[in-house]
């Protein structure tokens, strides 16, 4: 195979240089309006986004605070309280503070203590 | 400093209009021997670079800006088609602007670059469209071989192949006398 070129510079749209540079000039105006509405929608979300962090920052802030308030009034469950609030007795209670399955043997003792 | 087209993408994104200025400015040659490769019809050419452009400009978030110039051709060649499939059911109208726009150099010398350019376009007009569009981008545009290759995905050796099937099958038809008989 050759290297041996055509020469086909008559079909070179840039050698009629006006005609050329009015086809990029057209296609510049056409799109202005997709341009600008681009430009436009970047400003708003360029506007959100300044405010996004700030706002996430602080609705964060707002959560931590919440969640430590209502710690301070409403301290977490435990096994305890939780076999003072159902008023729990052997063998469950003992289920539970041990954080083990009931056994078969378990479960006729809670049978028999329940009837 | 050459600014990447991954860069330029992202701000015409953003409604920069000097940004998409460079993209068309740098893909339009490009864009127009893609096209020509299609539609074999310099003005229809012109109109599918126009159109390409534009749509490129709507679709742009949808593009993967490291990829800018292969996804652009994609979208030239698919324009070019269509409008060769409409051509094909019904001859368009000559487009207004392109009848507008006059030559500002000689009109022999218009009339000279004319008829060469028509005799190309028939030489190179039975060709595959494949054919066409490595001969354009390589002859015309002056791509490597493997850069056609990655653009069109084709092995370099098949690109070389249909490049040295395309000029020969011109020059036949161009009554040239070929200096060489050697086969690849």
């Amino acid at each position: 195979m050759t290297d041996d070129r055509l020469d086909l510079s008559p079909l070179d749209p840039s050698r009629d240089e006006v005609r050329w540079r009015w086809l990029g000039a057209t296609i510049r105006n056409r799109a202005a309006a997709e341009l600008a509405r681009r430009a436009g929608r970047a400003g708003v979300l360029s506007t959100v986004g300044h405010w996004a962090w700030p706002a996430a920052a602080a609705a964060a802030l707002v959560a931590v605070l919440s969640g430590g308030a209502l710690a301070l009034v409403h301290p977490p469950a435990t096994t305890e309280h939780v076999v003072q609030a159902f008023d729990l007795e052997e063998p469950v209670s003992a289920w539970l503070e041990q954080g083990r399955a009931p056994t078969t043997d378990d479960l006729v003792l809670a049978l028999e203590r329940g009837n | 400093m050459r600014e990447e087209d991954e860069t330029l993408v992202l701000r015409a994104r953003a409604g920069d209009a000097e940004a998409f200025d460079v993209l068309v400015r740098r893909h339009m040659r490009t864009a127009y021997a893609v096209a020509l490769s299609v539609v074999m019809e310099p003005t229809d050419a012109e109109d599918v670079v126009q159109d390409s452009f534009i749509s490129a400009l709507e679709r742009l978030d949808s593009c993967q800006p490291d990829r800018f110039a292969a996804w652009l051709m994609r979208i030239v060649r698919n324009r070019a088609i269509s409008l060769q499939r409409r051509r094909r059911v019904r001859r368009s109208e000559p487009l207004e602007w392109a009848d507008g726009v006059k030559s500002a150099e000689d009109p022999g010398t218009d009339l000279d670059r004319a008829r060469l350019r028509e005799q190309l376009l028939e030489a190179m007009a039975p060709l595959p469209e494949r054919q066409r569009e490595v001969l354009l981008l390589h002859d015309l545009e002056g791509w490597r071989h493997r850069e056609i290759g990655e653009a069109l995905g084709m092995k370099e050796g098949t690109v070389r192949y249909t490049l040295f099937r395309a000029r020969r099958a011109v020059r036949e038809r161009l009554g040239y006398e070929e200096t060489r008989k050697e086969e690849p």
